[in-house]
Parts: C-alpha cells; structure tokens; sequence
C-alpha cells in the first residue's frame, strides 16, 4: 500500500513526516534523516564532539565552526531580540544545574537525579546581545555563559526539513519534529493536527492549518525530579528557575516553525502577560491553563473548548 | 623699513633657505651618528630592533582574536542555502489559518480534514503531531 507518512526517532524525539505524493515519500523521509543527522551532530548539547560543545568548551573565544551552528544560533539570537530575552540562548548552564545534563531519555531512565538541591542564578537578560557570528562559520559567546538550542532548535530543524522539501520534493509535505512542525509547497489544502500536552498521548484538540508553522511548547512535557523537587525545562531566565506554571501548555502559530515556538515558549515564560503579549504581536494561539481551561488568541478557533480566567 | 610684499618674499626664502639647511644638516648629522652608532655597537642596535619587532608582533597577536579550530572537517549534507531560508523570518505572528478539524474527515484514523487532494487515491495521513516537548 502506498504510504503517506512515516514515523521515526531523530534528536532525542519523534519525528513525522507525510506527504500528498505517496510517490515522494521515500524522498522525504530520506531528506528529514539527512538534516537531522547533520543538526545532531552540529548542535547537540549531549554529544561532547558537537561544535556547539566545543563552543560551549571555549565561551569567550572565536571557535571554528559549521555554518549549520550559526545558522541555528542565529534563529537563536533572534527569538531572544523578539521576546527581549524571555527565549534565551545562554541557559546551558541554568539547565545544567538543575539537572538537565544529559539526554532527556537517559534522564527519564535515571528518574531521580541525585544531588544538592541547586539555586541557579537568573541570566544576564542581555547577555545574548554580546553573542558574535561570522557567517563563514565562527561562533563567540560572552565568557562565563553555555549555549543551549533546546528552546528553538527543533523548531528551526523543521523549518530547515521543509526548505530541503521546497527545493526536493514537487508536492505538499509536512514536518513535525517533536511536535513543532512547518509545512512544505503549501497548495491551500489544510492539514489535519493533533495538538497534545505530551508525545504520543491522545489529542487534545484537533485543527487544521494550511501554512506556515505551529508549535506547543509544555511543563508538561520533559519533566524530571532533583532531589525531590519536580523541574520542567522551559526556564525563566528572569529567576533561573524553570518558569511558573500559570499556562501548562501553550500552542502558537508563525509564518515559520521557529517563529511559532518563539511565542510558545515565551507565553510559557511570561505566565499572566502571555495572552496580551501573544495578541500585541499577532499571533494566533491556544492556552491551557494550570487547572485545564483552555483560552484562545486571535483567530483559533474557539469551538469545542472550555475557558480559562 | 617697511614690510612689504617683497620684503615679505624675501623673508619666506630666507627661510625656506634656513629651514632647508637646518634639515640637510639635521640628516648628516644623523647619517653620521648612525655610522657611528653602527660602528660603535651594530650588535647591539640589531638586537634591540629584533626586541622591538617582537614586541610589536606580540601587541598584534594579542588583539587579533583567537580562533580554535575544528578537530574535524566539514561534513555536513546540509546546504548553507537551506539554512539561510530557514533562517529568514525570526518575527513572531503570521502564519496560517488554524480551524475546527474535529469536525472533518478524510483522515485514515479519523482524524480530520487531511487535506486530501482531488483525484489523489493515496489514503490522507493521520495528523500531523503538535505536542509539548
């Protein structure tokens, strides 16, 4: 029978692919497995022979690198500038300390990471202004800083899917890469999405979308205990702390995959502003709150969903 | 005596004499201390160069920045126009139209509109997931 998508695992998550040729879909998974091999091994945080470890290995030098890394990092160092730091690429050390040091499967298998309990700093809101690019492939960050992709990476890696898809592939296509996902060669026939709290659970709400991208960023999912204490990985780099859970769950829209989950991930982080920052912006969202109310912003639909304060 | 135009020409050779003068003898005298420098201590006047230079060298080094290499080449399949596409818009907003598709069909596992062109006999794939991560 001829196939209209695949399943498979790439960056620590799950990654979709379907397309409306059954007759390219060799073709697509084939293109999504060569760039996420390549944005594993350029910008994984747990591979100690990433260039973005060696960056890391090396804050406050020129460090030679893929260009693949200073394209992400500057998808990066946009969200920040965007969201005045709120998405912010320096966490790594934040993140570190508190227990998120390695692949979060291994984490997960690991339960319950030992250790003092740890108060991380809030981060330099600013720091990621002193961030240098050489676009040829040479990357600089601020001394006493680590760079971490993790909040707009998978994000970006669909977007770059869906750039190699419109150059490759000849019909529409979409990607989702952890559950942010971006559409290819769109031809104004919508795409059906599931939008959950977490990978592989039963959706939550069901959409259309028939362009662009659209991202859910989540406490819910990546959680893991230090100590005793429950963390999430959506950091408020005001505290330094994983962000107040006011909003559970927040899912955006955006012209790309990144710029969706640059409004996800700051809704998250903005907790009781989120809805007017989401709306100053333009951007069309839906909520779930700590209890389970669901709030809409802009032009997502309202239907079928409970209400949140 | 009055200081008129000719007076004042008369006075700018003068010194363009004297300058002219001062100069050249300037430039022998320091043609000779050289030579005599050279000969009293030319070992001594190339070694303090050779420090100089180090120096010099060393001032430069230190304000170039310093650039750690890979440790391995390039390898990579993806193309530098892929990511600079995939990097163009970093604005928040936009995007497309999201609607009700619980209420749609077409899906294989019954979950929405699938968007299934005319004529295309392939089964519309499941939705596509947009979860927490």
């Amino acid at each position: 029978m001829d196939r209209t998508h695949a399943t498979f695992s790439a960056l620590g998550t799950s990654v979709f692919v379907a397309v409306r040729d059954p007759g390219e879909m060799s073709r697509a998974r084939q293109l999504a497995g060569d760039v996420l091999n390549d944005v594993d091994e350029v910008c994984s945080r747990f591979r100690p022979d990433s260039d973005l470890s060696r960056v890391n290995a090396h804050p406050g030098e020129w460090v030679a690198v893929d260009p693949l890394l200073v394209g992400a990092t500057e998808v990066a160092v946009a969200a920040a500038r965007v969201t005045g730091g709120l998405v912010h690429p320096l966490l790594g050390r934040n993140l570190v300390e508190l227990g998120y040091d390695r692949d979060f499967s291994q984490l997960v298998r690991v339960a319950v990471v030992d250790g003092e309990v740890t108060c991380t700093v809030p981060a330099d809101l600013q720091a990621w202004t002193q961030i240098q690019l050489d676009l040829t492939g040479a990357i600089r960050i601020p001394a006493g800083t680590s760079l971490d992709l993790g909040a707009t990476g998978k994000a970006w890696a669909a977007d770059l899917i869906a750039t190699a898809y419109e150059e490759h592939l000849e019909s529409p296509a979409i990607v989702s890469v952890g559950g942010d996902l971006r559409i290819a060669r769109p031809d104004g026939h919508p795409w059906s999405v599931a939008i959950s709290e977490r990978p592989g659970t039963a959706p939550d709400s069901l959409v259309t979308l028939d362009r662009g991208g659209m991202a859910t960023s989540s406490t819910q999912a990546r959680r893991w205990a230090k100590s005793g204490i429950r963390r999430h990985h959506l950091i408020d780099p005001r505290t330094g702390q994983p962000a107040e859970e006011v909003w559970r769950t927040v899912t955006a829209t955006g012209s790309t995959c990144a710029a969706a989950n640059t409004a996800s991930t700051a809704a998250i982080v903005l907790g009781h502003e989120a809805p007017a920052w989401l709306s100053a912006h333009g951007v069309t969202a839906r909520l779930v709150a700590a209890d389970g109310g669901v709030r809409t912003v802009g032009t997502w639909p309202a239907a079928h969903e409970g209400s949140a304060a | 005596m009055t200081y008129d135009s000719h007076t004042r020409d008369r006075y700018r050779l003068a010194v363009r004499a004297t300058t002219a003068t001062v100069a050249a003898g300037a430039m022998a005298a320091t043609g000779w201390m050289a030579g005599a420098a050279a000969k009293e201590g030319q070992a001594k006047a190339i070694a303090e160069q050779q420090a100089a230079q180090a120096a010099q060298a060393a001032a430069a080094a230190a304000q170039k920045p310093r650039t750690i290499l890979r440790e391995r080449p390039t390898t990579t399949r993806v193309t530098t126009r892929y990511v600079t596409a995939a990097s163009s818009s970093s604005s928040v907003g936009g995007g497309g139209s999201v609607n009700d598709g619980s209420d749609g069909g077409g899906g294989d596992n019954g979950g929405g509109g699938g968007g299934q062109s005319e004529g295309n006999s392939a089964p519309a794939p499941p939705p596509a997931p947009s979860s927490g991560s």
